[in-house]
């Protein structure tokens, strides 16, 4: 099972099995409170307890795989070597967009995420370019509101400091 | 039996055939669009059916299907790069085909391959769907149970590299649904007094975080250059010299059909598989991979031929076999359909204009491949930083769509984030969604079961023990379809390297 792979792939392997492991430990606790057994017959807790001792195991026996397996760096990781901050950065502001979605909006938040990440992802930009790309974002953002609206009956939502 | 033409008139209404063809074309685009897989393509319209009666909305999504496993050769011929998975076999002879200056020969022989497949699995699945599912009226929770856990064998095929690996995930797929109220005893577990948990993680905005938004990540990370795009030469494909290729479709589509029922093989391995075939077939064998038709036509026969044969298990026995089937499960669900055989009892109307709507939609996708073949070369072009955003804001609206919860989109990212993660480290994807989709079916079977049986041994009913035994066979199988992606793999690393898009 052992094959080559970047150092940085291996850490975030190995760091993803260790947190799986342990909340499908503290899991187990939350399977034994709702019950395992109930009257001799499975309970709620049983199915998913098992899952999660298999979970447990499984994440313990690739973790000691990924301790034992040679490292080097890949190809593939040295070609994107400093695109790995711009998803970083994508990635992170990702995470907001439910808290802002309700404050904010649908439309303000589409448009700004479409303008934001088309200016960030363009290979060169100028305010021409810029002009364009943000007459682009807001046809998207608004057409896309109405067009759901109108043909799903899908009602996005507004911003409750908006209103939009 | 119910009047037939009474039952089939309303899928000829203007209505669905509008949103038929227009289903078909989105796939076409969606599917020659690299980045977007037929899944991606299902998962993301998959909400936009829950404002629409069940036919509609099934074949909206029969539509995508069909139209993505065609449009994914598009790219494959073009660009030498598969739009889709089930593509992979198609660049070896396309692209080579296209190289020559023959990429309308090239596309018009993937879009009537890929008709005669789509039809035969098309006429299969409505021949073969009853007598299956009268079959299935017979079984209880033994039988069931047995077939879950087949069905669940879907997972090692879908584990790419490490079986290991895919069990974890599947399991990880499994428990996620078990978050919620448990069905068996109507408790809420894993909710942790959030009132969002104890209605459970809904399936959809998840299977969208899951495979798109990956997608998405990636395409931020490598910002590839799309290499030149071989110019079609035309604006309709050509379909000279057709009839020469009859024997290898036919052969193609029963290779496809049955792959396509094996769970977890899906378009990919039906294509990869008839390639070989038709390699080992062929008196001029040396020549498939340098632009042979009937390579090409082996390909796309069986990639189409095998959307059929997935939707086999699922209509007759309620079974996914991967990935696409278990989202088009889900809507049926949430439809409040349960796919099997009392479906095809109790809604035998809705079951036969689903097969008519599906012959239809590969209909759909010859008309619509021709006629706009040479525009979708030109959607190749679009730019990444305006796609890339574009598909972003599209998958919100099908997250949020789902129950017009906000929270749903928080859903989708966080599971969309750590299937970045599984991907970055080569963890595979498919088995945590056919796991989500799978894990209650098995764990009501399993409670059921316990009720009947007392010892072990009473498992093995009749039919229940050829199941077991079809089981063993699917995993063997699921070991060789590693060995037959793994080979593939290789030999595309030989011949696409060339034209391998710089980073």
């Amino acid at each position: 099972m052992t094959h080559g792979y970047s150092r940085s792939a291996r850490a975030a392997e190995l760091l993803m099995l260790g947190a799986i492991s342990a909340a499908a430990l503290a899991l187990l606790f939350e399977a034994a409170r709702v019950g395992l057994w109930i009257d001799e017959l499975p309970g709620p807790g049983l199915y998913p307890g098992a899952l999660l001792v298999l979970i447990a195991l499984l994440s313990v026996i690739l973790g000691v795989d990924a301790l034992r397996t040679r490292t080097q760096l890949s190809v593939a990781a040295a070609s994107t070597t400093g695109r790995g901050r711009d998803v970083a950065i994508v990635a992170m502001s990702l995470l907001l967009i439910p808290f802002l979605l309700p404050l904010v909006g649908f439309r303000p938040l589409a448009f700004v995420y479409l303008l934001g990440l088309m200016v960030f992802l363009a290979p060169s930009i100028t305010v021409a370019k810029t002009l364009g790309l943000s007459l682009l974002a807001s046809l998207i953002a608004f057409g896309a509101y109405a067009f759901f609206a109108a043909a799903f009956r899908v009602f996005l939502p507004l911003g409750r400091l908006t209103g939009l | 039996m119910p009047d037939i033409l009474t039952t089939l008139a309303p899928v000829f209404s203007p209505h669905l055939m509008a949103l038929l063809f227009g289903a078909v074309a989105v796939g076409i685009f969606a599917g020659a669009l690299p980045g977007i897989s037929a899944t991606m393509g299902v998962a993301m319209a998959s909400p936009l059916t829950f404002a629409m009666e069940p036919l509609p909305g099934i074949m909206m999504l029969l539509g995508i299907y069909c139209g993505a496993i065609f449009g994914g050769s598009i790219s494959a011929i073009l660009l030498g790069i598969p739009g889709t998975p089930g593509a992979v076999a198609t660049t070896l002879d396309g692209y080579p085909m296209a190289q020559r200056g023959e990429a309308r020969d090239a596309i018009g022989i993937a879009a009537v391959s890929s008709f005669i497949g789509g039809m035969f699995s098309a006429v299969a699945l409505a021949v073969l769907s009853y007598p299956i599912a009268a079959f299935a009226l017979a079984f209880g929770p033994r039988e069931y149970l047995a077939l879950v856990v087949f069905a669940m064998t879907a997972i090692a095929t879908l584990s790419g590299s490490s079986l290991l690996r895919g069990l974890l995930t599947g399991a990880i797929g499994m428990f996620l649904a078990t978050i919620g109220i448990d069905e068996t005893f109507g408790m809420s577990r894993f909710h942790f007094g959030s009132g969002f948990l104890m209605g459970g993680i809904a399936f959809v905005p998840a299977m969208i975080g899951l495979f798109a938004i990956p997608e998405i990540l990636v395409a931020i990370e490598q910002r590839f250059k799309t290499p030149p795009i071989r110019p079609v030469g035309g604006w309709l494909p050509r379909v000279r010299g057709m009839s020469r290729l009859l024997p290898t479709q036919i052969r193609s589509s029963f290779i496809g059909l049955l792959v396509g029922v094996v769970p977890g093989a899906g378009a990919d391995i039906a294509a990869i598989v008839s390639y070989g075939q038709g390699k080992t077939w062929s008196r001029d064998r040396a020549a498939f991979g340098t632009g042979h038709p009937k390579g090409l036509a082996s390909a796309e026969t069986a990639n189409n031929a095998a959307t059929g044969g997935s939707l086999i298990p699922l209509l007759t026995l309620g079974i996914p076999g991967g990935a696409v089937t278990a989202i088009v499960l889900g809507t049926f669900l949430t439809h409040g359909l349960q796919p099997g055989p009392l479906l095809m009892k109790n809604n035998a109307e809705l079951v036969y204009q689903i097969f008519l709507a599906f012959a239809l939609a590969n209909v759909a996708m010859l008309a619509i491949g021709f006629a706009t073949s040479g525009v979708v070369g030109k959607i190749l072009l679009v730019p990444q930083n305006i796609l890339t955003p574009t598909i972003l804001v599209l998958c919100m609206i099908g997250a949020y769509a789902m129950r017009n919860n906000v929270a749903d989109v928080g859903v989708m990212i966080v599971v969309g984030l750590f299937g970045y993660l599984l991907h970055k480290i080569d963890y595979p994807r498919a088995p945590l969604a056919l796991g989500f989709i799978l894990g209650p079916m098995f764990e009501s079977e399993l409670a059921r079961t316990l009720l009947v049986v007392e010892h072990w041994s009473g498992l093995f009913t009749p039919i229940s023990t050829v199941i077991w035994i079809l089981t063993a066979g699917a995993l063997l199988l699921a070991l060789a379809a590693k060995r037959m992606r793994r080979a593939a793999a290789e030999t595309m690393g030989r011949e696409v390297n060339a034209t391998k898009p710089q980073t």
